[in-house]
């Protein structure tokens, strides 16, 4: 188990190397950040300056090198637009960012398991179509249109939440549900198929040769063993989630770190989208892990060694 | 068979809207979102932007939105008034010139900024001196460039000596903001990003980095109370999403609305509607350091006779533009001539100017428009008509579309030839604009003409206002005759207001100034 977990932490550790790497290559060709940082009436030799002062007058691979080896010391450079360092800048608007997440994430299992279950057990009925009806209208809109109208009936008509901003637990709902739609979509379907393939199997229909119940057979037999698949998507989910964050916080005026990271690409601020993919792929790898693990205490015959 | 495909149909939709509506609810707990109305209590603004400030330290950004913020909080030495171009005191009470190179400023005294510190010349000396120091990398050290030496006369007066005769000293002093010297001792040059302290109306109370800044307002301020108890400062960078907190009431003022949400913000009669000509000028640019059909006057003369820039601001913007009158600079802006006119839509000129030039229906004449995407109000579309106006006479005429980041960088690597599409807004006096783009070598210039350098600079160190005028007359002609630019048009800013905000009056600088603006009761 353990040296499990150390080949999977070297292998994350690849993973992230490697990310950055291709982040890196492809922020230094898309352009010049001083092109964007200087104002109007600034001069030739202001440019230079400037240039100079952010190292972006060095060769590539020096500049690649002297990155790498800050950020090996946990120093990811200081922002071009913000004059500080670019880690804390992601930190600071990290705990917003996975509220989130943390909330479409849950809204998605609330949502889900309940609307796939009932759609698998009443099959081809009307709450079926139902449930699979909402699911692809989730999967469907996209977030950008989405948002706008949850703002404009639940903030402007009804005046339940705000339109936008990042303080309290009401802020959050709307941009959770935007965020959650397509998971909570897909991840419905899957409960479904999930179910439907486990009640297929023989030992369900054992269960219910031996007179169980069908909410006993549902409930111990069926939902256990078609968690699998629906925690891997689910799991897989949470990376879709972050990178749809992009979108939402922007919408809704969010302050969390993925509309720090879309200022930071557009202004070609190289240090903050480092230390951004660096977190997002950190959390991502861990979020993998635990999945991995999870199959393991809900199916007793995975072990890892 | 066909009723139950319509009815499996009508389900799915169903369930689906309801699927929004269940998810919109499920978080729903308490019962309202914060915006409960009085009719009394404290004044209280809320202003939406479209983006967050970088920094509240006012001499590290040149970015009107964060200095509509760091600047309500740290004043600057003098304020323009764009209705009469006039420079009005504010902590410098009169900037008068000793001779050519030294400006004497007396100050306004008995002013203390919010820690209690004194305002003094050494104040000045410290803030001037503070945007050179290389290490603050400071964008706005194009306003104390001419500047070489801050000289203490006694504690209400300094002196200013500048390396060249300087005119718009001024007007560059209304963009620096005066910030305290022993507080920076104290503290650290980095104190002001995120604690900044000045003598202004408002003082800050807290800043949620990417969702609001509140400002408090500050009762010892040497005007006076200001009118208002709390101005916040909201970030909220999709258009839609900002005109909504409009609606909602979340917001008071919002900044740059799209002219497409005009009617839907004033339906119901809770809101308004204000427009003003902005500072940022939109053209067309020859670049004319590379060869090519550009280097013929005729041509680029062509090209401006060719483009209906009526139809423009009529058809594409929706009404939101001026046209300019054929030289660089707008009304707004010293130095602008009245005797300068926009060259009229005259396709057959056009034609008749290109046929002379040698370019005929045979061998025609062909140009790649570079322009940007997502920069300015309708960029691409703006950049499309143009194209199709120039095919009408005859212009084999290619739009190139990119991504801002990358077309700035093209740009000011000079290689988008032979036309690019930006637009440019400085502090409104020519000697910035002309010096910043249409100067030889400028950063954003691709003209080489020695004449129009000699006035540009002449125009900079003249210090007599009625001879600048001249100069910059001269200049103005001899920019529409050569037309090294297309001249479109200005940009029109326009900001919802909401009907219980009184005294608010926009500016074409995009700058909010507070003075004089109060609230009345929310509905």
């Amino acid at each position: 188990m353990i040296r499990y977990l150390a080949s999977r932490l070297l292998h994350g550790v690849l993973v992230v190397v490697g990310v950055v790497t291709i982040v890196f290559l492809l922020m230094h060709m898309a352009g010049d950040p001083t092109a964007l940082f200087l104002p109007v009436g600034a001069t030739p030799e202001d440019f230079v300056r400037v240039r100079h002062q952010l190292g972006l007058d060095l060769p590539l691979h020096m500049q690649y090198f002297s990155f790498m080896a800050g950020a090996l010391k946990g120093d990811f450079g200081s922002s071009i637009r913000y004059s500080q360092p670019s880690m804390s800048l992601v930190l600071e608007r990290l705990p917003a960012t996975l509220s989130l997440t943390g909330l479409a994430l849950g809204l998605t299992v609330l949502a889900s398991v309940p609307l796939g279950v009932v759609a698998a057990v009443r099959r081809n009925s009307f709450w079926d179509t139902f449930c699979t009806g909402a699911a692809l209208a989730g999967q469907s809109m996209p977030s950008f249109w989405l948002g706008i109208v949850l703002i404009l009936l639940f903030a402007v008509h009804w005046r339940i939440f705000p339109s936008s901003g990042g303080s309290g637990f009401m802020a959050v709902v709307l941009p959770a549900v935007t965020l959650g739609a397509y998971s909570m979509g897909l991840a419905t379907r899957m409960v479904r198929s999930a179910v439907l393939e486990v009640f297929r199997k023989d030992y369900v229909r054992t269960a219910r040769a031996k007179g169980l119940a069908e909410r006993v057979v549902l409930s111990r037999h069926v939902l256990r063993n078609a968690s699998i698949p629906v925690v891997t998507v689910v799991g897989l989910q949470l990376a879709q989630l972050l990178g749809g964050a992009i979108v939402t916080e922007q919408i809704f005026g969010y302050p969390g770190m993925a509309r720090l990271a879309v200022q930071s690409v557009m202004n070609r601020d190289f240090p903050v989208v480092q230390a951004f993919v660096v977190v997002t792929a950190v959390i991502v790898l861990v979020v993998n892990l635990l999945v991995d693990l999870l199959y393991a205490k809900l199916d007793p015959r995975i072990i890892y060694q | 068979m066909m009723g139950s495909t319509v009815k499996r149909f009508l389900t799915v939709l169903v369930a689906g809207s309801l699927m929004l509506g269940v998810a919109g609810c499920s978080g729903a707990t308490s019962s309202d979102a914060g915006q409960a109305g009085s009719t009394t209590g404290p004044k209280e603004l809320v202003i939406a932007q479209g983006t967050d400030p970088l920094t509240l330290d006012p001499h590290r950004s040149t970015v009107q939105q964060a200095l509509n913020i760091s600047m309500a909080i740290a004043e600057p030495l003098f304020t323009l008034d764009y209705k009469t171009g006039e420079i009005k005191p504010l902590l410098g009470l009169e900037a008068k010139n000793l001779d050519d190179k030294t400006w004497q400023i007396n100050l306004r005294q008995g002013v203390k900024f919010t820690n209690g510190e004194e305002f003094t010349a050494d104040s000045v000396k410290v803030s001037i001196e503070r945007i050179k120091k290389p290490e603050l990398k400071s964008p706005a050290t194009i306003y104390v460039r001419p500047i070489e030496k801050v000289e203490v006369v006694d504690k209400y007066t300094v002196k200013l000596v500048t390396s060249a005769p300087s005119p718009v000293i001024p007007l560059y002093l209304t963009r620096i903001a005066m910030v305290p010297p022993k507080y920076l001792q104290e503290k650290g040059e980095e104190a002001l990003v995120k604690a900044p302290v000045g003598t202004g109306a408002y003082k800050l109370k807290e800043w949620i980095k990417d969702e609001r800044v509140v400002l408090t307002a500050n009762p010892d301020y040497w005007g006076g109370k200001p009118q208002l108890d709390t101005v916040t400062f909201r970030s909220i960078p999709e258009t839609s999403t900002r005109m909504a907190a409009l609606k909602t009431g979340e917001a008071d003022i919002v900044t740059q609305v799209a002219a497409e949400e005009v009617s839907a913000l004033e339906q119901g009669g809770q809101v308004k509607v204000q427009s003003i000509p902005g500072l940022r000028l939109m053209m067309y640019q020859f670049n004319l350091e590379k060869d090519g059909p550009q280097q013929d006057v005729r041509v680029r003369q062509a090209l401006n006779y060719a483009v209906d820039k009526e139809a423009l601001v009529k058809n594409i913007l929706n009404g939101n533009g001026r046209v300019l009158d054929g030289q660089p600079v707008a009304k707004e802006y010293f130095g602008f001539s009245d005797q300068v006119k926009a060259y009229p839509f005259d396709p057959e000129k056009a034609k008749q100017l290109l046929a002379e030039a040698g370019y005929t229906a045979a061998k025609p004449l062909a140009m790649t428009l570079y322009a940007p995407q997502g920069r300015y109000n309708r960029d691409k579309e703006v950049a499309e008509a143009i194209g199709g106006m120039l095919q009408a006479v005859g212009v084999k005429a290619d739009v190139q579309v990119m991504d801002w980041g990358v077309f700035i960088q093209k740009l000011l690597a000079k290689e988008l030839a032979p036309l690019s599409f930006w637009g440019a807004s400085t502090a409104p006096d020519a000697d910035l604009w002309l010096g910043s783009m249409m100067l030889s070598g400028a950063a954003y210039s691709e003209w080489k003409n020695p004449d129009f350098d000699k006035l540009v600079q002449a125009g900079g160190q003249t210090l007599d206002k009625q001879k600048r005028l001249e100069i910059y007359a001269q200049a103005a002609q001899m920019a529409h005759d050569q037309a090294p630019l297309i001249y479109l048009y200005q940009q029109v800013d326009m900001y919802g207001i909401s009907n219980r905000v009184q005294g608010y009056v926009p500016s074409p600088d995009e700058g909010i100034y507070l003075n004089g603006v109060t609230v009345g009761p929310k509905k």
